[in-house]
């Protein structure tokens, strides 16, 4: 709907503006195109990390030895997948989300919960590795420790919200 | 940043391999490029479009105006990196995008100014600015996040959309303190 709005927008602008819509279109999805070959690598060595995490049993380990401490905080431990997966991937994240609303209804508390963290916050390490690559950069410096701080603080933001509304 | 991919891929093979999942392990890693494939393609359409959409409005000067509009917010949060022009331009229409859930649009834009900060920074630097987009990118405030908007719609929820306002209250949480936490940490760690 958004998307269908700009794309409407756009056009009466530029038609506005006096710019050959067509000609600027076709650049700009060449512009696309460009960027997308640019992103395919860092995609599939963030699907590769996934695959190890997974496939290796690591991710069960870890999720494991995080459930007594989630349960001794009074989080739901269904969410616990969830989160593990959601700094890696996007697209696991959002299939563990899809999971949760199978299982518990999407107005039950941890689909809830997951989808307003989904809603909440970015796929950390594949947006960090895209846009440092685009840069030609490798040192990432502070931002993952940063990043991930602030998204701690930011889910319980959103979990103590979520309770008050 | 390549660390924690090396050390994190070398743990879990390790693991894997001592726990006799070799063969799991090994199907995983054969379906991994598949999946990048089928999501590379997925992506590259939406880049694609938005791409075209982007620069209809960017010929038609509506960057412009709107890099004009947030000029002095652009230089406080990128610092000095926030003066160029095409920095400013590309940096306002990735978070625009970002704020209104229109991923695909925010990408190319983002990625443009990264190349952009990098061409002027030297050599092999990750600068300030840099590093606070990127922080940007990560926690992103978004008015409609469509993705789960739609999944939820999908499910039957009773209000789709009740979980916008703590999910905002979230992210722009995580962006103040990300962008609080990166003035203090510029100052301490090396570039």
């Amino acid at each position: 709907m958004s998307a269908a709005l700009l794309a409407l927008l756009a056009a009466l602008f530029g038609r506005h503006r006096g710019v050959d819509v067509y000609a600027a279109f076709v650049e700009g999805a060449k512009d696309g195109l460009r960027t997308a070959a640019q992103t395919a690598p860092c995609l599939c060595a963030a699907l590769l990390l996934l695959a190890f995490v997974r496939g290796s049993g690591v991710l069960e380990g870890l999720e494991g030895a995080l459930r007594p401490l989630f349960s001794r905080l009074g989080l739901e431990e269904a969410l616990l997948p969830f989160l593990l997966l959601r700094p890696v991937s996007g697209s696991a994240s959002l299939a563990a989300l899809q999971g949760l609303i199978d299982r518990f209804g999407p107005d039950g508390a941890p689909a809830r919960m997951a989808a307003a963290l989904f809603a909440s916050s970015e796929t950390t390490l594949y947006v960090a590795s895209l846009y440092l690559g685009a840069a030609g950069r490798k040192r990432s410096r502070y931002i993952l420790p940063v990043a991930f701080f602030a998204w701690a603080c930011g889910a319980a933001v959103t979990l103590f919200a979520l309770e008050l509304f | 940043m390549g660390g924690v991919f090396f050390y994190a891929i070398l743990f879990c093979g390790a693991v894997g391999l001592f726990t006799g999942r070799g063969e799991a392990l090994g199907t995983a890693v054969l379906a991994c490029g598949e999946e990048a494939v089928r999501l590379g393609l997925t992506l590259c359409g939406s880049y694609m479009v938005f791409g075209g959409i982007l620069k209809v409005l960017e010929r038609g000067g509506a960057l412009r105006l709107l890099s004009g509009a947030l000029r002095r917010p652009m230089r406080w949060l990128l610092g000095p990196e926030g003066r160029d022009e095409a920095v400013r331009q590309s940096a306002c229409a990735n978070l625009t995008a970002n704020l209104l859930g229109l991923g695909g649009a925010a990408t190319p834009a983002g990625l443009a100014a990264m190349r952009r900060m990098a061409e002027r920074a030297p050599k092999g630097r990750t600068t300030r600015g840099m590093c606070v987009f990127v922080l940007c990118n990560i926690a992103v405030p978004q008015l409609v996040p469509a993705t789960v908007l739609s999944l939820r719609a999908a499910a039957g929820a009773a209000r789709p959309g009740d979980i916008v306002l703590p999910a905002l209250l979230g992210s722009l949480t995580a962006a103040a303190l990300s962008v609080w936490l990166s003035r203090l940490c510029e100052r301490a760690w090396p570039k």
